[in-house]
Parts: C-alpha cells; sequence; structure tokens
C-alpha cells in the first residue's frame, strides 16, 4: 500500500493529498450493462495486470479547512516497458470530480464458479461502480471489483463526506485545480459552476496565487483562472450582438404587520410630478396621491425625470405616448455598437421616464403574530399587498402580471412584470432561509428569486432593422437562433436588530448567501400555461445548457435538459439584494438628530453616510463587499414613532434614526451593464415604523446566441489550451526613467511594450501574467497587471507614478532616490526585469506643521534632516501658509468667486512649485485675472489638507466644539501649540477678512471648507486619473477623503463657533 | 521502488559566464552561440534519474548575471537547495565574482545549501585565464563541488547535475522535501495514509 502511495505521489502537485488507495480490477463494460456474467474467456483477459486499476481520493485544500474539494482518480501501470509485468510506474487513467451526480456504490458480486477460478479472489469480492453522474459527457460509467472490504469502505465514507462537503460548498467550486491533470489520455470534465459574482466582479489579478520572485506560486492553478477568464470573456464580446434594455424598479419596504391602508403610488410608480400622463391619472379609480406626509423624505431627492432631462441621456427607444406603441414594442433597443441607430429620435430629451418593465417588491414583518413566526401559510396579507401594489399602479395595472412570489414569515417578494414580456421570463426558482431565532426561525432571513430573461423575438428583428438590413426571410435572426438569457436575482432579507448588532448582521449576511439555494428540481410554476412563441420556448430548454454556454464553454455539455442543479445567490449577471437590512449609523444619538435637524448643515447626509454601519461594512469588506449602492439622498427611513414620543422630524426619540432599509446591487460587467437612475424615501407612507424606498434601474442585457457563443468559447478554449508549455514574452524596454516624481502630480510614463517572440517560433503562444510581485513601490501603479496573449498580439502596460499626500509626508526630506526593479512574471517562464529610475522632490506639502516650522528656507533646497533648525530656533508660523495667506490679503482685487469656484489646475501647480523652490510668485497683486486668486485659495485649501496632522490637536476637539463664547475660545487658543495657533489665527483671520469684504456669508466659506474637502477634491482628483484608474491610485485617494472628512469636519464646528466671535488683524502673533 | 525528489536550484555567477546557455544545454540539450543576455530570471524544469532509479526534478532558476540586478538576486536564492556558481575559465575575473557569490550564499542561504562551482567554457582553453588547480584549490578550501563544463559541446554538464543530485540529502521523506523545494506551497501537509477521517464510522452502510 506504502509502495502505491508513493508511485501516485509524483503524479500529484504538492497541493493535493491522498486520502485513501484502493487496488481493483476493471470489469468489462459488459458485465455492467446485463446482469449475465461475461463469458470465462472475457473474464481471463481482463485478469491480466492490464486490467489493474488503482482508485484513490484525491482532494485539494485551499484558504483554510473550510474549502476542500475531493476527486476519484483511476490509475493504471504504465505497460510500455518491456517488463510490463514489474513496472511501479502508474498513470492517471480517468479523474472524476466528486461534484454534482458523481455517485460511487458498490454490490456484492454474483458468486459465479468462473469468476471465482479466474480472479482468484476470496469469498466476498465487490462490484464497484463510479458513476460521473449525467453532468460529463463522454464520461462512461466505471465498474470495478475488489475484494479488499475495508479500504472500500474507507473509500466510500470519504467520498461520502467528500459529496456532502461538494453540496454544502458548491456555488464556490470551480475544481480548477483538476485542469492540471488534463491530457490527452484522460478525458477530464472539469464541471463549472455559473460564474460567480464573487469572481466576476473581481479583478483576476487578486483570485491568482500568491507568488514571488524566485517562488513560482501555483502557476498551474493560475493559469487555468487567466485561461478560462481570457476565453469566456472574449467569447462574450465577440458574440454580443447588441444589448436589451430592460428598466427594472424595486421597492422595499418594512410594514410593522401593517396591512395596506395607504395608496402607494408613490412607492410603487415613483414620482408623479410633472409625470406626462398627469391626467390619466388623475382620471384613474382611486384618489391622487396626497399629501399626507408631515414629513418631507424626499428633501433633496431630485425627481428622477429631471435627473434624466439634466443629464441628457434618455436612451430610452421608446415613445410612451401612445400604450399602444409601448405595448407593441416592449423592450427599448440599446446598440452602443451601432451608432447610426436612433429610435429615440422623437425628441429624446423629453422623453419621460419609462414604465418599468420588472416590478419587484420586498416586504419585511409582513405579519407580526406569534403562530407566524412559527409558520404561516396564509397567503392572505400576500394577496392584499397585491391586490394594493396592482391598485396603485392605476390604469397601467392591465399592462402587468404577478410573475412569481416568495414568502417566508414576514419577509416577502413579488415580481411583477409587464405581460408582453411574460415569455421571457423563464426557470423561475424561488428559495427562503431563516436566520432569526435559533438560526432558523424565520422572523428573521431572507427569500429571493432567480430567473432567466432571454430577449423576445421583437427585439431581435428590431436588432435586424436597425443595423439596416431588410427583415431576413429566414429565421436567422442574424445568427440569434437560440437567444442566450441573462440571469437576475433579487433578494429580500430581512437582518439582525439593534444598534450594536452589526457583526450579526454582516454574519446573517454571510449566512443567508451560503444558504439561499435555488434547486432546479422545483422550478417554480409560473401561472401561464399558454403556448409560448418560438423564443420562448428555445429559451426554456435546460438552464444547465444555458449556464454552461454562458460560462463560456469551458466544457462541452449538452443534453443535460432534467438535470436538476443548485446555484446560489451569486450564480447571476445581475443580483439585487434589498430589504431591512438594519444598519444603524455610528454616531450619538443626539449627534444623528442634531445633523438631521439642522437648516444650515446642507451636506449632513454626506456626514451621516460616512458612519453609516452598512457602508462601513462594505467599505471594510465585512459584508457586501462587491454590493453597490446609489447615493442616498432621502432621509433615515426609520424609526417613526405612531404617537409614541417623537422629535421634530417624526423620528421615535427611543431609536435612533437610521437608514435601515435599503437596495443594493452587483453585476457582472462583462454579461451586463446596469444603470442606476433614482433611490427615494417616501415619507408620504406613513402606516409603518419605517418608510418605504424604491429604486429604478436602466439593465442592458447582451443580446447573442448562446449556441454560437458556446462554440466561440470553445475554440478559443482549444487555441489556448496547453500553451503553456511555450510561454514566452519580450518587453520593449528593460529599463525606464522616470526622471522627477513631484507630490500630487500624476506621471504617466513610459508605455511598457510586451510582444511574442516571433522571430524564433511563429507558432509560439504564451500566457503572461503580469503581476507585480515584490513589494510594490507605493507610489507606482501598472495598469493590466494580468493577461493572456497570443502570438501576433502585444499589449501595452501603462506604468503612472502618483505621489499622495500620504507617501509625500514619508518621503519629505527622506532619500530622493525612488529606483527601483519590477518585476513582470511570465507563467510557467521567465520573471522579466525592468528597471525603473525615479528621483523624488521634495515638497512643502505633506509636512508636519512642526517640520514647516524648523525650514531654514525653501523645501527644495534642503538636503536632508539633518538642514531643519534646531530646537527653540523655529520661526513662528511655516512661511509657505503665510505668503498664500499674505497674497490672498494684499489682493487687490479680490473675487467674489474664492473658494466658490473650481481653480485651473496649472496655476495651482505652479503656485505649489513656487512654495517648493522659495521664488517669488509670478504673479501680480493687482491682477484682474479672477483665476489667479481662485488658485491660490485653492493651494490654501490644498496645503492645509495635506497636513499629516490636525491643525487643532485632536485632544482639543471636543472643548472647541463646546465653546460657548470669546472667552472660552481664547482659553482653547491659548493650549494650541505655537505653530497651529499662529496657522489657526492665519487663516481664521483671513477667513473673516473676506467674509467682510464680500456679501458671500460665513456659512457658505464655512460649507466650502467642507465640501471641497470631501467632494470637490475628490473630483479633481478624479477626474484627472480617470483616464488611468488603478486600484493603487483608487485606494490612495479613497484613503485621503477618509481622513479628510473626520478632519474637516471638527476644522469646521470650531470655524463655526470662532467665526462668531469678532476677530482683528491684531489677535495675531507677530511672525 | 522509485523515489521522486524535488529540488530548487540557483545559477549565480558575472555576466556572460554561460549560466543560460548551462541550462538550456543541460534543459534541452541545445546550444545557441549567439544568446541575448538574460534580464530576469528563467525558470526550467528538468529531472535526473540517478542508478538506483531515484528521480531527483530540479526547479532551475537561472538568474540574470549583470550587476544592477544584483539587490535581487536573493529572492531566488531563498529557499533554494542548491546553487551553481558559474564562472568563466577565460576570466579570471569571472572567478573573483563567483567568490564573492559564493561568500553571499554561505552568509544568506540556507546553511543545508548544496554549492557547485563550475568553470565553464572549457572548450577555449587556449584561452584559458584561471588555472584548474587554483580553482579546485578554492573549491576543496570551501567544501564546494567543482567541476568544469562546456556548454557548447555539452562536456561535463549533465556530469556536474547529476552529481549535485547525488550530494543533496535524499533521505528526507520525499514529500517533506518537494514541499521545502516549493517554498509557499511548502506549508502544506504531506500525506498520512493512516489518518481516519473523523466522525467514520465503518459500521455504516456504504452506499454514497
Amino acid at each position: 500500500m506504502v509502495g502505491l502511495e508513493d508511485s501516485i505521489k509524483p503524479l500529484l502537485r504538492p497541493s493535493d493529498e491522498i486520502k485513501f488507495i484502493l487496488e481493483c480490477v476493471l470489469l468489462p463494460p459488459s458485465a455492467s450493462n446485463d446482469n449475465t456474467a461475461p463469458d470465462a474467456s472475457g473474464i481471463k483477459n481482463y485478469s491480466t495486470l492490464r486490467h489493474q486499476r488503482i482508485v484513490a481520493i484525491i482532494t485539494h485544500k485551499e484558504g483554510g479547512d473550510n474549502w476542500e474539494e475531493g476527486s476519484v482518480f483511476v490509475l493504471k501501470r504504465k505497460l510500455f516497458s518491456s517488463s510490463s509485468s514489474m513496472s511501479n510506474e502508474l498513470e492517471i487513467h480517468r479523474v472524476f470530480p466528486v461534484y454534482g451526480d458523481f455517485t460511487m456504490t458498490m454490490a456484492q458480486l454474483p458468486q459465479d464458479s468462473n469468476d471465482t477460478q479466474t480472479f482468484k479472489l476470496p469469498r466476498t469480492r465487490f462490484k464497484l461502480t463510479i458513476n460521473p453522474g449525467q453532468t460529463l459527457i463522454g464520461n462512461e460509467p466505471v465498474d470495478l471489483a475488489t475484494d479488499d472490504v475495508s479500504a472500500l469502505k474507507d473509500v466510500l465514507t470519504e467520498c461520502r463526506r467528500l459529496k456532502e462537503l461538494s453540496e454544502v460548498n458548491s456555488p464556490t467550486q470551480t475544481y480548477s485545480w483538476l485542469a492540471s491533470y488534463a491530457n490527452n489520455n484522460n478525458n477530464i470534465f472539469i464541471p463549472s459552476p455559473f460564474p460567480d459574482l464573487r469572481n466576476s466582479v473581481q479583478p483576476l489579478y487578486s483570485r491568482l496565487s500568491p507568488a514571488s520572485p524566485g517562488t513560482t506560486g501555483d502557476d498551474l492553478n493560475d493559469i487555468v483562472l487567466i485561461r478560462d477568464e481570457w476565453a469566456r470573456s472574449r467569447a462574450r464580446n465577440q458574440c454580443r450582438r447588441g444589448r436589451v434594455r430592460l428598466n427594472i424598479r424595486l421597492g422595499t419596504f418594512n410594514v410593522n404587520g401593517k396591512m395596506p391602508t395607504q395608496d402607494l403610488a408613490a412607492w410603487v410608480r415613483g414620482s408623479t410630478k410633472n409625470a406626462p400622463n398627469v391626467a390619466s391619472i388623475q382620471h384613474s379609480l382611486l384618489p391622487p396621491v396626497s399629501e399626507i406626509s408631515p414629513l418631507s423624505l424626499g428633501e433633496v431627492v431630485k425627481d428622477p425625470y429631471d435627473l434624466r432631462e439634466a443629464e441628457g441621456a434618455s436612451p430610452s427607444l421608446v415613445s410612451s405616448e401612445s400604450p399602444a406603441i409601448y405595448e407593441s414594442v416592449p423592450v427599448p433597443l440599446v446598440q452602443p455598437e451601432v451608432p447610426t441607430v436612433s429610435f429615440g429620435k422623437t425628441s429624446e430629451s423629453i422623453a419621460p421616464k419609462p414604465d418599468p418593465d420588472i416590478l419587484v417588491f420586498g416586504f419585511e414583518e409582513l405579519d407580526l403574530s406569534t403562530e407566524a413566526l412559527l409558520y404561516s401559510t396564509s397567503t392572505a396579507r400576500e394577496d392584499a399587498w397585491t391586490v394594493a401594489i396592482f391598485a396603485a399602479l392605476g390604469e397601467k395595472a392591465q399592462m402587468y402580471e404577478k410573475l412569481a412570489s416568495k414568502q417566508l414569515v414576514g419577509m416577502l417578494i413579488i415580481i411583477i412584470v409587464q405581460k408582453s414580456l411574460k415569455a421571457c421570463f423563464s426557470h423561475v426558482m424561488t428559495s427562503s432561509v431563516g436566520a432569526g431565532i435559533m438560526g432558523l426561525m424565520g422572523n428573521k432571513g431572507g427569500t429571493a428569486i432567480r430567473l432567466a430573461f432571454t430577449p423576445p423575438a421583437s427585439s431581435l428583428e428590431d436588432l435586424d432593422s436597425a443595423l439596416g438590413e431588410t427583415a431576413s426571410t429566414d429565421e436567422h435572426h442574424h445568427g440569434i437562433e437560440h437567444p442566450g438569457p441573462t440571469i437576475l436575482t433579487f433578494v429580500v432579507s430581512h437582518l439582525a436588530a439593534f444598534d450594536d448588532m452589526v457583526s450579526k448582521r454582516n454574519a446573517d449576511f454571510h449566512e443567508l448567501s451560503k444558504r439561499l439555494i435555488f434547486d432546479s428540481s422545483n422550478l417554480a410554476l409560473t401561472s401561464d400555461n399558454s403556448q409560448r412563441n418560438s423564443v420562448g420556448s428555445a429559451s426554456s430548454q435546460s438552464i444547465q445548457d444555458t449556464n454552461s454556454s454562458m460560462l463560456g464553454g469551458m466544457a462541452p455539455s449538452q443534453n443535460l435538459v432534467s438535470v436538476p442543479e443548485k446555484f446560489g445567490v451569486f450564480e447571476s449577471d445581475i443580483l439585487f439584494w434589498m430589504g431591512d437590512l438594519n444598519y444603524r449609523i455610528n454616531l450619538p444619538d443626539a449627534d444623528v438628530r442634531a445633523l438631521l435637524s439642522s437648516e444650515s448643515w446642507k451636506n449632513k447626509l454626506e456626514i451621516l453616510k460616512h458612519f453609516d454601519q452598512l457602508k462601513t461594512s462594505i467599505r471594510e469588506k465585512k459584508a457586501f463587499e462587491i454590493f453597490l449602492e446609489y447615493d442616498i439622498h432621502h432621509l433615515p427611513t426609520y424609526r417613526f414613532g405612531g404617537g409614541i414620543s417623537t422629535d421634530s422630524l417624526g423620528y421615535d426619540t427611543k431609536r435612533k434614526p437610521a437608514w435601515t432599509d435599503r437596495i443594493l446591487y452587483a453585476f457582472s460587467p462583462l454579461t451586463a451593464k446596469l444603470e442606476p437612475s433614482s433611490y427615494t424615501g417616501h415619507g408620504e407612507i406613513t402606516m409603518s415604523d419605517h418608510r418605504p424606498i424604491s429604486a429604478d434601474f436602466s439593465v442592458d442585457v447582451d443580446l447573442f446566441d448562446k449556441n454560437q457563443l458556446h462554440a466561440t468559447a470553445a475554440n478559443l478554449f482549444r487555441q489556448v489550451q496547453g500553451m503553456e508549455e511555450r510561454a514566452k514574452a519580450k518587453l520593449s524596454q528593460t529599463s525606464i526613467d522616470m526622471g522627477d516624481i513631484l507630490c500630487a502630480q500624476i506621471q504617466i510614463l513610459t508605455y511598457l511594450r510586451l510582444t511574442g517572440n516571433l522571430v524564433r517560433c511563429t507558432h509560439e503562444k504564451f500566457l503572461t501574467n503580469t503581476n507585480f510581485l515584490f513589494p510594490v513601490p507605493p507610489w507606482l501603479s501598472a495598469s493590466h497587471t494580468t493577461g493572456l496573449l497570443l502570438p501576433n498580439e502585444h499589449t501595452e502596460i501603462t506604468l503612472l507614478a502618483f505621489i499622495d499626500n500620504k507617501i509625500a509626508s514619508r518621503f519629505n526630506l527622506g532619500p530622493r532616490d525612488l529606483n527601483c526593479t519590477l518585476i513582470i512574471h511570465t507563467l510557467m517562464g521567465k520573471d522579466h526585469f525592468i528597471s525603473i529610475k525615479a528621483e523624488y522632490q521634495y515638497t512643502c506639502f505633506a509636512n508636519k506643521l512642526s517640520r514647516l516650522t524648523h525650514l531654514p528656507g525653501p523645501i527644495r533646497a534642503m538636503k536632508s534632516h539633518n538642514d531643519l533648525l534646531g530646537e527653540g530656533k523655529a520661526i513662528n508660523a511655516p512661511r509657505e501658509i503665510v505668503r498664500l495667506v499674505n497674497w490672498l490679503m494684499s489682493c487687490a482685487h479680490p473675487t467674489e468667486d474664492l473658494f466658490m469656484v473650481e481653480a485651473d489646475p496649472d496655476i495651482v501647480d505652479d503656485i505649489r512649485e513656487h512654495l517648493d523652490t522659495g521664488n517669488e510668485f509670478p504673479y501680480s497683486h493687482d491682477t484682474r485675472e479672477r483665476s489667479i486668486p481662485i488658485a491660490f485659495g485653492a493651494a490654501l485649501m490644498e496645503l492645509l489638507e495635506s497636513l499629516p496632522e490636525y491643525i487643532i490637536p485632536k485632544e482639543l476637539h471636543g472643548r472647541c466644539v463646546a465653546v460657548e463664547d470669546r472667552d472660552e475660545a481664547f482659553e482653547v487658543l491659548d493650549e494650541f501649540p505655537p505653530e497651529s495657533v499662529n496657522v489657526w489665527i492665519s487663516v481664521t483671520a483671513f477667513l473673516h477678512y473676506i467674509v467682510q469684504n464680500s456679501s458671500s456669508r460665513a456659512e457658505e466659506i464655512g460649507m466650502y471648507f467642507h465640501r471641497s474637502s470631501s467632494v470637490g477634491t475628490l473630483m479633481v482628483f478624479l477626474q484627472r486619473l480617470h483616464s488611468h484608474p488603478s486600484s493603487l491610485v483608487f485606494f490612495a485617494t479613497t484613503c485621503y477623503l477618509r481622513q479628510m472628512t473626520r478632519r474637516i469636519f471638527a476644522l469646521l464646528w470650531v470655524i463655526r463657533s470662532l467665526l462668531c466671535i469678532s476677530f482683528t488683524k491684531s489677535t495675531i502673533r507677530p511672525h | 521502488m522509485s523515489k521522486q525528489f524535488q529540488f530548487k536550484l540557483v545559477l549565480l555567477g558575472e555576466s556572460a559566464v554561460g549560466k543560460s546557455s548551462l541550462v538550456l544545454r543541460f534543459v534541452k540539450d541545445q546550444f545557441d552561440d549567439y544568446r541575448e543576455s538574460t534580464i530576469g530570471a528563467a525558470f526550467l524544469t528538468q529531472t535526473v534519474t540517478l542508478e538506483d532509479q531515484t528521480t531527483v526534478k530540479f526547479e532551475i532558476w537561472d538568474t540574470a548575471g549583470q550587476e544592477r540586478y544584483k539587490s535581487l538576486a536573493p529572492m531566488y536564492y531563498r529557499n533554494a537547495n542548491c546553487a551553481v556558481v558559474v564562472y568563466d575559465i577565460t576570466q579570471s575575473a569571472s572567478l573573483e565574482k563567483a567568490r564573492n557569490w559564493i561568500r553571499e550564499l554561505q552568509r544568506q542561504a540556507d546553511p543545508s545549501i548544496v554549492i557547485a562551482l563550475c568553470g565553464n567554457k572549457s572548450d577555449l582553453s587556449a584561452r584559458r585565464q584561471v588555472p584548474e588547480e587554483e580553482a579546485k584549490k578554492y573549491a576543496e578550501e570551501e567544501s564546494l563541488m567543482w567541476a568544469e563544463t562546456s556548454a557548447k559541446t555539452g562536456e561535463g554538464v549533465s556530469d556536474i547535475f547529476t552529481a549535485i543530485a547525488k550530494k543533496l540529502p535524499l533521505t528526507a521523506p520525499p514529500s517533506a522535501r518537494a514541499g521545502a523545494a516549493r517554498g509557499t506551497t511548502g506549508a502544506r501537509s504531506g500525506v498520512d495514509l493512516n489518518k481516519q477521517p473523523a466522525g467514520q464510522n465503518s459500521n455504516e452502510p456504504c452506499n454514497c
């Protein structure tokens, strides 16, 4: 036995482990088909060494013990050597992933005298059948015989364990590790589950194995990942014939056990103000939407129509003046690839919001009765709410019908679709999971619906005509004979309550994402039993077929109809997750209420959002990592009192207001496009202690032929299979001189060209994984970190140098030399070195105030730390800040727009350069050019923002905020460190000065200081960075933003306090 | 009973002494008169079979010899089981460089590393600058393996690699050794056939 293990081990990769081994004999295929014993001669042939087989259970573990995948290998002895009988060498014959319908069964073999003689086996002899399951193509079951009962038991037990494991983990399993065992001799099928959204939204490089120079990592696995990604995305992009737009409206409402007693139109249909068909609404049987709310939840919410008009982007191709036309062309088309198409030439800009194609409503606390907690069969409440929704749809109600719903105790999800589109929806599956009391009860948990949308035939015809071609007489609409579907999943969940239960909510999310499983064996019955049109029926083929083709045809799979399969929520193209997620705001109750009721804090929601627990959890990757949320412009939706004590805004005084109700989304950028267009709270619906929210999305789904996609992917896959054997790459340069690197200036550097070595070997293909392997310098980033190149292809790698304030504060007065070597790794091949030369230029930005006051002169002239002034020799205030303030104060023609408009970045950079070098500003004090003082203002802001520490020491923030009068303010001021107090006085005195000399109010200036740091500056950064986004830069920007918001928040309070005090210039201490 | 071992081997030495040619000869039995200078580090594998049927698989990292990449070398000889330090017998300065590399390896690399000193370009003995005796004596002092090779003719190339294979500690359990050679992946455990899966109950019926 140990000998066998040693023979198998060399065939395996080190990451894979042998669990059990069993020696067997291959039974002839006939023996399995009919029970009649094969004739003696046949058996005899099978008794030789040629038919010996070794069954081995091999497992692969990753990321700790929780993630394990199992496989059964059937090995045989190598027979080519002359002494075949003595060969110890084994080869892998078959590989079976323990997955899906895989089974391994045993049966006692009949006691045939012939057999007994031939096999020379003892009495008990077992037949072992390994059946790969129906998901496997061209992989017949294998029948083996063995007499080793104890080993057989071990193998079977282990198989059962692995199978259970695979059922638990199925959404995350890939079995990609088996790919490296694939060769021509054995036909391995890698079961490829539907691409997981959690993967498809994440950059490829982040999924590769950790590697470093001199250590190859798991290159084989990485190759599989890169190859799959390449084939999948290339096939999809080649086969996409256009896109079809779906308008989806979602809403969620915690109804607190109430029955519908109010008109839900605002929630169900969105704002009806300015709607073009307002007249028809008035004619409807329902009372018009009344202004019943004492509150204005939609304070900052723009009317969605306005939004559309403002953006000038109404890609809807449908004129909704006539509902008849609308119904005849149910799905507006979008063809980004065909710019000549213009269905919407009839005044696009004033096109009203199209009616949603899909309406999805989630409810929580539908039923609060005790018995409902345990078990609920009644659909009375669901029916009541459904009726209310259709009533709210008014005259449009006739256009819609309910497609599916799923209730779990208090949670309910209802999907309503346009009747004309109903045939396009198929494979509707539902799932629900309790996560409440004892982790199982349905008072908390989730309920979900998964469906496939296949574009209707009419849209294909429209596409044809849009392409300017005569409608083809045959039924091949541009080859789209079998339109492929897009998978949409909707989850409604109600997570754990209470302020301090964040981690429970996060855990609930993870629990639900694991346990919400859709089982295709109980496809939800769609009430429509009528004949579907041809496209509909095409789309109603097996969902497995759909999946494999959308996956990109990693494995050929046909004839898979009726195989039950399980899908997780992330196995979708588009995923919406909404409900009462119960996340609160991490600020003291009094602060939340003060901010909410404040008139002057125009950006109060920004501040509150910053402390929102859900946003924080997403940011810290604790839950909902891959999800996005549209900007919240509505007030918190929880908790409103019904007669109990409430604050001035109507919020319950016992519960801190929070955005408990949310609508989040995620989508695969490869297969779908999604644009949110509204996100609104509906304060006018007051029946519950929560307010309902709604969101509109336009979703563009791909128009493609799934068979073509499958074929293309299979072709592409064949093209690159095995290419790692000959990996080779060539770089255009091996050294790059980046020159001087300045803080906050982006330098787009040399384009590095990566090309195939075509001179020596024209057929060569290679994989490149340009993973930057070793300590990535914080200031440098590269585009295109992972990829695959064919022989004639090349790619350009853009290197981007960017030093933000955080890095600058480390580099200032440190070594100027930033030279480094980048390493580009070719999988299974070479590490390429690129020497980078760069020199850092010191800047007065991003230094501590105490360092600035110890500078003997301009910072550019400094050699090192040692040039700083000694203790006690410090100057009074940083000369750079004083220079800026002085220039602004002596400006002959101050502009009202100072701090109010965006500055010219070139002038700002020039001012920064003059601050660093100490040279005179080349701008005259009596310039009439408005942009000059504006740029000086911006430079001052940038300098203040770049400080690595608070101007006002953090420990004094509390006292600053509490300041009530002038004397107290001066007391606090006295405790500032000397350099801080002078900066503070210079800046606030200046602010006071310009407030006096202009009509703009102090409040506005104060607002600017907040706005500019959190939004304005960010926008400038993002604008500059937009063309070269990189994770590094993005990360840096985010860090930067987070820091700023907190600091300016504190600063602003103090400015407010101090601006109330009458300052005079005399309070500035002499420099 | 054949056993397979896996070792990480790194090539070091001055630029243009023939490190890449030596590897090319060993791995593909080819020679190329005009080879470009290596900028980076190439990864190749080759298996050597010893008389007792033991197979030794070398994971070879061929590094750049240019001085400016010297600081990157430690990443490549980290976790290496063996190192081949190459000099050019027609350039006495290249032996000096080799000595520096050996000193660095003795200081920084894994203490159990097997080091072979290799005088390449033995086909150019007419232009010899480094006497055999000098290099041999140095190798003995430092207890290194030593040989002269010619990547061009193939002379001594496979011999030196086979000699290294023999000198490596082939007594360690294969899985552990292979793990060590693979660095990061080495953390994964080997096989324990005696291990029983948790919760196994042999009385359970045998149907999956």
